[in-house]
C-alpha cells in the first residue's frame, strides 16, 4: 500500500506558497456544481454580450415593417420580430449588454464607496462610525428599487445614470457587510502590533484589514450583479432606465407587455433572459457563501 | 425589554429625520421649473411676473431649507400641503391609496407564509429526497425570478388564456369582497411568490439546524408523536427568524408594490409615487415616499422588537 505523504506535508516544507483564504474559497466554490452551473450561465451571456456584432443576425434597431410581430422561426429570425419588425433575439443579445454593464459598473461603485466607508467607520469607531452608519441606515429605510427610481427621475434617465442610481442604492450594502468584518479584525494581536510599529491608519486599513473583510465582499458582488441585473429591468420596465431605441431587457418586456394576447414571444423571451442571468449569478454568489462557511471549506 | 425598545425608538428618530432630507432633497431637485410645470398651457402665456408670483404663493421662490423646514413643521402636523396637479390635500390621496398597497402587502405576505413555511418545513423533514430537491429547485429559482415578470406571466396565463381573473384594475373591498379579491389575487401572488421562496429557504434551514438539538431528540425519546415533535417542539425555534424576516418583508414590499401596482393598474401608494414623480407634483411625492419610508423603518422596528421578545437570550446592550 503506498501513501502519498507528501500531499500531508505543510505547503511552507513543500515550498508552496499556502493558498490566500479567497483563493480556497474560489476552490471549494468550483467544486460545487450550482456554482459551475451558475458560472457557465453568467460566461454564456458575458460571450453573447461582448461578441454581440458577430452574433446577433441582425442589427438591434433595424425595423422590418413587413415582418412586423413575426412569430418564432419566421423569415430567419430566431425569436420573432417585435411590433416595429425588430429582432427579438438580436436585441436580446444586445440588452445583455446594458444589464451586465450596468450591472458590474454599479457593483464597482457600491463596493467603490461602501468598502472605504464600512472600513473607516468599523476601524476609527465613535463618532466617525455613527455618523457613517447613521447615513447608511437612511439610505437602507428607503425601498431599493424606489431608492433608485428617485434618483433616476432627478439625474435623468440614461446609462450612466441607471448606473450611478443602481450603484449608489447598494452602498449600504458593502457598508454594512465590511463595518462587521472590520470591527472584528481591528481586535487582532496583528492589528495593535502594527499600531504598537507606528503604522498610520491608511496603512493598517490597505495592508492589515483590506485582505482579512475583502472575502465576502467577492460573495455579496455576485449576488449585487444579480440586484443590479433585476434593478436595471426594473426601471427599464417603468419607462425610467435607458432610453429607447437602446434595446434593454426591461424595456422589451414594456413594450411586449401591449401585446400580451397576440404576440407572446414579446413578453417570454426578455423575461427569461433576466431570470437566466440573475439566476446564474445567484447560483456564483450563493456557491461562493457556501465556500465562505468554514465547515464546508474543510 | 421596555428599555430596549425605547432605545431603538430614539435610534429611529435621526434616521427618520435623515431620511426626510434625503428624500426632500432629491425631490427638490427633480429637474425642471416645477412652477411652469405646474401651471401647463397657463405657463405659455404668463408673464415673467405671473410666474414669479405663482412660485411666491407656493413657496417655490424659496431656498432650500426654508421649504424643508416649513414642510417639516407642517408634517409633523399632519398636514403634507395640496397636491400641485389636482389641488386636493396629499393626506387624503394618501388615505384613499394607503389601504390598497396594505391590503396588497398584506396578502401577499398570507401568501408568502402559506407558500413558503409549509414547504420549507416538508423539504427539512423529508431531506434529501425527491421532495426537498422539488422545494429546494424551487424556492432557489422562483428567489432569480423578476417579479414583474412574473406578473406579465400570471396574466398570460389566468387572465388572457383562461380567462379567470382580471388582466387590471382594482375593486374597492367595500364594494365588491369577492370582486376585490379577484382584482388582487394575480399581484399578491406576483409580489408573494418571491417572498415565499426566501421564506421556504429560511425556514428550511432553520428547521435543520433545530431537528439536531438534543430537545427533539428528547421529545422523541418520550415517545412523542412525530407531527407533535416538528410542530410543537421543532417549528416554535425555527420560526424566530422568519418572523425577522416578515417584519423586513413587509418594509420592502412597499417598495415591490411600485412596480406591480403599474403592472396591474392598481391606485395604490406606487402608482401615486411614479404619477408623481412623473408630473414633478413635489407635494404627493413628498408626502408618498415619506409614508413608505416610515412604512419600511416601522416594519424594521417591529421585527427587532419580535425578535427580542421570541428569543429570550438576545441581549440589548
Amino acid at each position: 500500500m503506498t501513501e502519498n505523504h507528501a500531499s500531508f506535508a505543510p505547503a511552507v516544507l513543500l515550498g508552496r506558497r499556502r493558498p490566500s483564504r479567497l483563493q480556497r474559497m474560489l476552490r471549494v466554490a468550483l467544486g460545487l456544481r450550482l456554482g459551475v452551473f451558475g458560472l457557465v450561465i453568467v460566461v454564456l451571456f458575458l460571450i453573447l454580450a461582448v461578441g454581440a456584432p458577430l452574433v446577433a443576425p441582425f442589427p438591434p434597431e433595424k425595423a422590418d415593417f413587413v415582418l412586423m410581430r413575426a412569430s418564432p422561426g419566421s423569415a430567419g429570425h430566431l425569436l420573432g420580430t417585435d411590433a416595429l419588425g425588430r429582432d427579438v433575439f438580436s436585441r436580446l443579445i444586445y440588452g445583455g449588454r446594458i444589464s451586465l454593464l450596468v450591472g458590474f459598473v454599479a457593483v464597482g461603485i457600491a463596493i467603490g464607496i461602501g468598502v472605504p466607508i464600512g472600513m473607516i467607520a468599523g476601524f476609527f469607531g465613535g463618532l466617525v462610525d455613527d455618523v457613517l452608519m447613521r447615513l447608511m441606515d437612511t439610505l437602507y429605510s428607503f425601498p431599493t428599487i424606489l431608492l433608485a427610481l428617485i434618483i433616476v427621475a432627478v439625474l435623468q434617465p440614461g446609462l450612466v445614470n441607471v448606473m450611478a442610481a443602481v450603484g449608489i442604492t447598494s452602498i449600504p450594502v458593502y457598508a454594512r457587510l465590511v463595518r462587521g468584518g472590520t470591527l472584528s479584525v481591528r481586535e487582532m494581536d496583528y492589528v495593535t502590533a502594527a499600531r504598537a510599529l507606528g503604522a498610520r491608519a491608511p496603512r493598517i486599513l490597505a495592508l492589515h484589514i483590506w485582505p482579512n473583510v475583502s472575502a465576502p465582499i467577492l460573495v455579496q458582488g455576485s449576488l449585487g450583479m444579480a440586484f443590479a441585473v433585476l434593478a436595471e429591468a426594473s426601471l427599464s420596465f417603468l419607462g425610467l432606465g435607458v432610453p429607447p431605441p437602446t434595446p434593454t431587457w426591461g424595456g422589451m418586456l414594456r413594450d411586449g407587455f401591449n401585446f400580451i394576447d397576440t404576440a407572446w414571444w414579446l413578453s417570454i423571451f426578455p423575461g427569461l433572459a433576466i431570470f437566466l442571468l440573475v439566476l446564474g449569478f445567484n447560483f456564483v454568489g450563493d456557491s461562493l457563501r457556501d465556500a465562505l462557511d468554514p465547515r464546508l471549506a474543510h | 425589554m421596555k428599555a430596549y425598545m425605547a432605545r431603538r425608538l430614539l435610534q429611529m428618530m435621526p434616521v427618520v429625520l435623515l431620511a426626510t432630507v434625503m428624500m426632500f432633497l432629491m425631490v427638490y431637485l427633480l429637474p425642471g421649473d416645477p412652477a411652469i410645470n405646474l401651471m401647463g398651457e397657463e405657463a405659455a402665456v404668463a408673464t415673467e411676473e405671473q410666474i414669479a408670483g405663482f412660485r411666491a404663493r407656493y413657496g417655490l421662490d424659496k431656498p432650500f431649507i426654508v421649504q424643508y423646514g416649513v414642510w417639516l413643521k407642517n408634517a409633523l402636523q399632519g398636514d403634507l400641503g395640496r397636491s400641485f396637479r389636482n389641488k386636493e390635500p396629499v393626506t387624503e390621496s394618501i388615505a384613499a391609496r394607503l389601504p390598497v398597497t396594505l391590503e396588497l402587502a398584506i396578502l401577499s405576505t398570507v401568501i408568502a407564509i402559506f407558500m413558503g413555511i409549509p414547504a420549507g418545513i416538508v423539504s427539512a423533514v423529508k431531506r434529501n429526497t425527491v421532495v426537498d430537491m422539488i422545494v429546494t429547485s424551487f424556492s432557489v429559482g422562483w428567489v432569480a425570478l423578476p417579479n414583474f415578470w412574473f406578473a406579465i406571466l400570471l396574466i398570460m396565463v389566468f387572465s388572457v388564456i383562461l380567462g379567470w381573473l382580471p388582466v387590471a384594475g382594482y375593486v374597492p373591498l367595500v364594494q365588491d369582497p369577492l370582486g376585490n379579491l379577484r382584482s388582487l389575487l394575480l399581484p399578491a401572488f406576483a409580489l408573494g411568490a418571491n417572498y415565499a421562496a426566501v421564506m421556504a429557504r429560511q425556514t428550511r434551514s432553520g428547521m435543520l439546524e433545530v431537528l439536531n438539538q438534543d430537545y427533539i431528540r428528547t421529545a422523541r425519546a418520550k415517545g412523542l408523536r412525530e407531527q407533535r415533535v416538528i410542530l410543537l417542539h421543532a417549528l416554535k425555534n425555527a420560526l424566530i427568524p422568519i418572523v425577522t424576516l416578515l417584519g423586513l418583508h413587509l418594509g420592502r414590499v412597499l417598495g415591490g408594490t411600485v412596480i406591480i401596482e403599474t403592472v396591474f393598474a392598481i391606485p395604490g401608494m406606487g402608482l401615486l409615487v411614479i404619477a408623481s414623480i412623473r408630473g414633478r407634483d413635489y407635494m404627493a411625492a413628498q408626502g408618498a415616499i415619506l409614508v413608505i419610508i416610515l412604512g419600511v423603518l416601522v416594519s424594521n422596528l417591529l421585527a427587532d422588537f419580535a425578535y427580542a421578545y421570541l428569543d429570550p437570550r438576545i441581549k440589548y446592550s
